[in-house]
């Protein structure tokens, strides 16, 4: 019994290494909040503690550690008592310093900035998405999640998933060519 | 009756349009070489950023989280309980947080170590500086208290002869 507990004690610290720091890019993206996300992670992995035992591989750890994370954020701005939060966005980076991280490449300095102010126009998109688009986009496009995958995560059809992440995209073309 | 059909017409071509649009958007979202180059381009320029950041993030030391933990708290009772859970999850896992904090330990560790025996030299070389100068002192000290014949000593023999003569003349 004791040496079970162990295997899956052990189970789990893996599980946790190998997937923290998926989890916590996703939640950093979706919030654009370093403290918030950082929360979320551990409760996302606390939660997932909880359950492990529950846990039958019917999809892969990523989709179901990926799912709990995302009802995490999903509860974390429904409730009420944060929403001024969410409105005045105290922690969150605004998209400019967000694009700073653009690693450099060996491009011109001048290239540099206009692939900068582009990933920016990326995130002003971003954050007019709602907040099944948002999901879906940053699966398919930063966690690079097949469709199947995604829908396994956000627990909605692929059909539907389709769909947001269309109207995700011609979101961001619209402002990149708002812009240009 | 003509502009309702004309009407019409305009219509469902539109929407064979924005099918066609839709269709190649399905395409392109699930083989991004469909995808037009400046907007391929910004795709992956933003998803380097964002795991750029994270990485950063991932591997700085961060001990407040006051205000996270607040806008939390407010929504879980159970948050403090929670902290403490997670915070004892991620020591008895050993995770990244810990393993990094061990790290940083052992680097300090290794400097206050390399710290010290920097000073240990210093003070070894000053002790030797020291000696060196005593020594010098003592040599220097030594040669200027060597005894020195008096001023009157190589006269003495002439003195001695002179009394002698001055006897014998007598």
């Amino acid at each position: 019994m004791a040496m079970a507990k162990e295997t899956a004690a052990q189970e789990f610290s893996h599980l946790v290494a190998s997937h923290r720091p998926q989890i916590y890019r996703f939640l950093l993206a979706s919030t654009r909040d370093v403290d918030l996300a950082e929360t979320l992670t551990q409760e996302c992995f606390l939660k997932a503690h909880r359950n492990w035992a529950g846990f039958r591989g019917e999809s892969t750890a990523m989709t179901w550690l990926m799912r709990i994370a995302i009802n995490l954020q999903k509860d974390h701005w429904r409730n009420r008592r944060v929403q001024f939060w969410r409105l005045t966005r105290t922690n969150a980076v605004d998209a400019a310093e967000a694009s700073e991280w653009l690693p450099s490449g060996e491009t011109s300095q001048e290239q540099r900035l206009l692939a900068q102010e582009r990933v920016t126009e990326v995130w002003h998109a971003v954050d007019g998405l709602s907040e099944r688009q948002r999901t879906v986009f940053l699966l398919r496009f930063v966690e690079e999640m097949e469709l199947r995958e995604i829908a396994g995560a956000t627990g909605l059809s692929e059909g539907t998933v389709k769909a947001h992440l269309s109207r995700a995209v011609m979101r961001v073309r619209a402002e990149m060519g708002g812009k240009r | 009756m003509n502009w309702l059909m004309r009407r019409k017409k305009a219509e469902d071509a539109a929407a064979g349009q924005i099918d066609k649009l839709d269709e190649l958007d399905e395409k392109s979202l699930m083989e991004p070489d469909l995808m037009d180059p400046a907007l391929r381009r910004t795709l992956r320029d933003f998803s380097a950023t964002v795991h750029a950041w994270s990485d950063a993030e991932l591997s700085r030391q961060r001990p407040s989280r006051t205000t996270a933990a607040r806008a939390t708290g407010l929504h879980h009772g159970g948050a403090l309980i929670g902290w403490g859970l997670a915070a004892a999850l991620l020591l008895a896992t050993g995770g990244a947080y810990e393993y990094h904090q061990r790290e940083l330990a052992q680097q300090t560790a290794a400097r206050i170590a390399q710290q010290r025996l920097a000073a240990d030299k210093s003070r070894v070389e000053e002790r030797v500086e020291a000696q060196k100068d005593e020594e010098l002192f003592a040599s220097v000290d030594s040669a200027i208290a060597r005894e020195v014949p008096s001023a009157m000593e190589p006269l003495e023999p002439l003195a001695v002869v002179a009394d002698g003569s001055e006897g014998s003349h007598k």
